[in-house]
């Protein structure tokens, strides 16, 4: 009745693969070298030269990538560090003590690095005053000191330690210590970048922030690290104590006194700072133990501890 | 219709209706008799008002004589004048009547005191009455002894006395119907039950509106804007001068001007005292500020623009770099602001209690920041401008957010602002054509001043004039005031308003303007 034709057709070969993934070869893609080349050393030379010049794209284009997003290439500059004479302190041996200042710069881009610290005049962080010298030595430092509303009266020793505000050129410095004077709860506070963290509270945070900074290879020395970290909290601890816990610390220092010159390593370091700073400002300086007085005046013959000592 | 009842046996005796209806007419006569027994009552103690030419209407006050009678401020009625008998002047806030006693709440700017009128020895029923009946808002004169109170009346200013009177006289009478109640005008507007009254209304009445004691606070506060401003200027050797609101040429772009017909001519009010300013400086005054009216004719709705506001502006020649001026600013609006906070206390409350905001923060010096880093942090946070473009409003806010955040100061100054944005006559900067030395002042994330060192020769000008693209001929009289020896000077100008709306963070301009005007609104 009716004639169709045929739609498919039967006598076609279907190809069945016997693969299940087949990839492009990595190796050697391009032209086979004309055989003419007899000389395999030639060969081989040429094969290097390629490689070579392919290993080159690949670190221009890292390079350009690094440089468009700011990350340090610590790969490339690692042996040919940037020194600064006196930056170094201390460089011994002894593998638990920790510089304060590192040989190596951090990089923080083209506008001033702003550091908000917020502290109450009653309270003064002497530790900052010590590290704001210590940071001048490596960065251009601005600091700068503003009274905040919530404060009605000051002392004039604590208003000049840092030049008051005024509108002198920002511009040419890298890193901004601007001081709020301000009644704060629970210790100074710390802001850099609000919408990228909370306030950082305490001062042997501040100190540990601003060490980091100065020295970002700090935490390499992980034994001299945790010692000074052990202070830190101490410090921390001190300032919420009462007279009996407080009077336990000053003995405990005086013994570790007894037998070394600092607290941790042979020099000064971020713990010297800080135990300092919260042994001045609680006044405890009068009564506590010989040896912790002659290391408090051995802090203060240190010519970090100038401006630090205008403020007490 | 037939009485089938009366007709029905034609006997004596009444009927059932009949009995009714006799009823009903002794019950009204029973009624009768007894209203006649009140009103013989009252005709009697009509006949017994003691009070009698001790209360009543005041004939008008037309300065006919000067009795020796001292009228207290209600301020002073403490518990020192205890069982004194005082004279007040005051206006009657409330009333309320009950039975024999009348209880009143006098107010005078900010004080209120409670008034107590009942029956006694003195004080007849009918000055009850009377005292009930006086209408709000009328002016009074009472007097009366000061008592103590066991328990403190809260509503009150004076919340350990009330007054008991034994004179209450109408000085001036309000109208017994009144557009807006006061005390619905100082209630804040989260009370969602009880009425408020809406800004429009308000503007409307603005004599009612202008009695709340949240708007006597306001107006204090602004008067002391200004006079902490005249002060800490005038000790810093500034004069104060007043220059011409009518002018002949726009000062700046002539978009925004009113023009006025002046004799046969037309004439502008003047947009901003800035041309004068600057010729006072060539004239040697050296330090000027000035303080008056200023008429921008911008057809914008907003919460934060009048047509008509108070401008303070000031001028001041420097010897070597434009911050000298900047830090006089500064510690001029720190003055201000420290001022305010001290001597102003009890008046930045009474405004707090009906439109609740933040109190005022700001650092000693003023933060000062470079327009780089204000735009880098808001790079930083997600906003997409460039290095050199202008600060929309949303990104002022934002900057404003930020830098709370981040110094916990509601008051900080933005220099160097990029060339392209300002005015012809601003100074470029020294080193980099792009920026030029000029800065901004923020309150709250607004801008309160906008201010510059200004071009100083004439050949600049001109040139600055030519790249701005403005019209050389229209400016001729500005430029050659600088060709006989000009200062290098800078200066700025707020606006008083703006400035009082801020500090206090209320939400509309209109607040803080005594007879606001606006595109909509040329009355009252």
């Amino acid at each position: 009745m009716y004639k169709v034709e045929t739609f498919y057709n039967n006598d076609e070969q279907t190809s069945i693969p016997d693969v299940m993934y087949s990839c492009r070869n990595y190796h050697s893609q391009e032209d086979e070298i004309p055989s003419s080349e007899s000389d395999p050393l030639a060969a081989l030379e040429r094969k290097q030269n390629e490689i070579f010049s392919r290993l080159q794209c690949l670190r221009d284009t890292v390079k350009q990538l690094s440089s468009k997003y700011t990350v340090s290439t610590d790969m490339t500059s690692s042996k040919t560090a940037v020194t600064s004479s006196k930056s170094v302190q201390g460089t011994s041996s002894d593998q638990s003590s920790v510089p304060l200042l590192s040989p190596q710069k951090l990089n923080l881009g083209d506008v001033i690095h702003d550091l908000v610290v917020s502290a109450d005049p009653d309270s003064p962080p002497l530790s900052l005053l010590v590290l704001y010298k210590v940071a001048s030595e490596m960065f251009k430092v601005f600091a700068t000191s503003y009274i905040h509303s919530s404060v009605v009266s000051m002392p004039q020793n604590l208003r000049e330690v840092f030049q008051n505000g005024g509108c002198t050129n920002r511009d040419g410095n890298e890193v901004a210590f601007t001081l709020l004077w301000k009644k704060v709860q629970n210790g100074p506070t710390l802001m850099i970048n609000p919408h990228k963290q909370t306030v950082i509270e305490g001062e042997s945070n501040i100190a540990r922030y601003i060490q980091r900074l100065i020295n970002p290879d700090f935490d390499k020395c992980v034994v001299g690290a945790t010692r000074i970290d052990e202070w830190l909290n101490l410090a921390e601890q001190y300032i919420r104590g009462n007279k009996k816990e407080n009077a336990a610390v000053l003995k405990s220092l005086n013994s570790k006194l007894g037998s070394a010159d600092w607290l941790v390593g042979n020099t000064l370091s971020l713990a010297d700072i800080v135990m300092w700073s919260v042994i001045n400002q609680s006044k405890g300086q009068k009564d506590s133990p010989s040896n912790v007085k002659n290391w408090l005046q051995r802090c203060e013959r240190n010519p970090y501890f100038d401006l630090a000592n205008s403020a007490l | 219709m037939e009485n089938k009842e009366t007709s029905i046996g034609g006997e004596n005796q009444p009927s059932k209706k009949g009995l009714k209806k006799q009823q009903k007419a002794a019950e009204k006569e029973a009624k009768k008799e007894a209203r006649k027994q009140a009103q013989g009552e009252q005709q009697a103690s009509q006949e017994e008002d003691v009070s009698k030419g001790f209360y009543g209407n005041m004939p008008m006050i037309q300065s006919t004589e000067r009795p020796d009678r001292t009228i207290l401020d209600l301020k002073d009625l403490t518990p020192s004048l205890k069982d004194k008998k005082v004279w007040v002047r005051a206006r009657l806030q409330t009333s309320r009547a009950k039975g024999k006693q009348c209880f009143f709440v006098l107010r005078q700017q900010k004080w209120t005191i409670q008034a107590l009128v009942c029956v006694g020895p003195n004080v007849s029923k009918q000055m009850v009455k009377f005292s009930a009946g006086i209408n709000k808002e009328s002016i009074i004169d009472v007097e009366g002894f000061v008592r103590t109170v066991d328990q403190k009346i809260e509503a009150c200013s004076q919340h350990d006395v009330e007054l008991h009177c034994e004179q209450v006289w109408v000085v001036s009478s309000a109208e017994p119907r009144l557009p807006l109640l006061i005390e619905d005008a100082v209630r804040p507007d989260t009370d969602d039950a009880l009425a408020t009254v809406n800004q429009d209304t308000r503007l409307d009445n603005r004599i009612l509106d202008l009695r709340t004691t949240t708007n006597q606070a306001i107006f204090r506060i602004e008067a002391g804007v200004c006079k902490y401003f005249r002060d800490f200027l005038m000790e810093k050797d500034f004069i104060e001068v007043h220059v011409p609101k009518i002018i002949s040429a726009a000062s700046e772009g002539g978009a925004n001007v009113f023009t006025v017909s002046y004799f046969k001519d037309k004439a502008y009010l003047a947009q901003s005292p800035q041309l004068y300013k600057q010729m006072a400086m060539t004239a040697d005054f050296d330090r000027v500020f000035t303080i008056g009216q200023v008429f921008r004719a911008e057809d914008s709705n907003t919460h934060r623009h009048l047509t008509e506001f108070v401008g303070l502006d000031l001028e001041m020649a420097f010897k070597f770099h434009y911050h000298e001026v900047v830090e006089v600013i500064g510690d001029m609006f720190v003055h201000i602001f420290k001022n305010l906070r001290d001597n102003l206390q009890e008046e930045i409350e009474t405004v707090g209690r009906q439109y609740k905001s933040e109190p005022f923060k700001f650092l000693e010096p003023s933060l000062v920041l470079t327009y780089k880093e204000g735009v880098r942090l808001l790079q930083d946070n997600g906003v997409d401008m460039g290095d050199e473009d202008d600060l929309s409003t949303p990104s002022e806010k934002l900057l404003g957010r930020l830098i709370k955040q981040k110094y916990d100061t509601d008051f900080f100054i933005l220099d160097k602002f990029p060339l392209a944005v300002r005015p012809f006559y601003t100074m470029p900067d020294p080193t980099d054509k792009k920026w030029s030395n000029s800065y901004d002042m923020f309150m709250r994330g607004e801008e309160i001043l906008s201010g510059a060192q200004r071009v100083h020769c004439p050949e600049l000008l001109t040139e600055r004039a030519k790249e701005k693209g403005v019209d050389i001929q229209h400016i001729k009289s500005y430029i050659d005031s600088f060709r006989y020896g000009a200062p290098p000077h800078a200066g700025g100008g707020i606006g008083m308003e703006r400035v009082t709306m801020l500090f206090l963070g209320l939400d509309n301009i209109r607040k803080t303007s005594m007879f606001p005007r606006d595109p909509k609104r040329l009355t009252p």
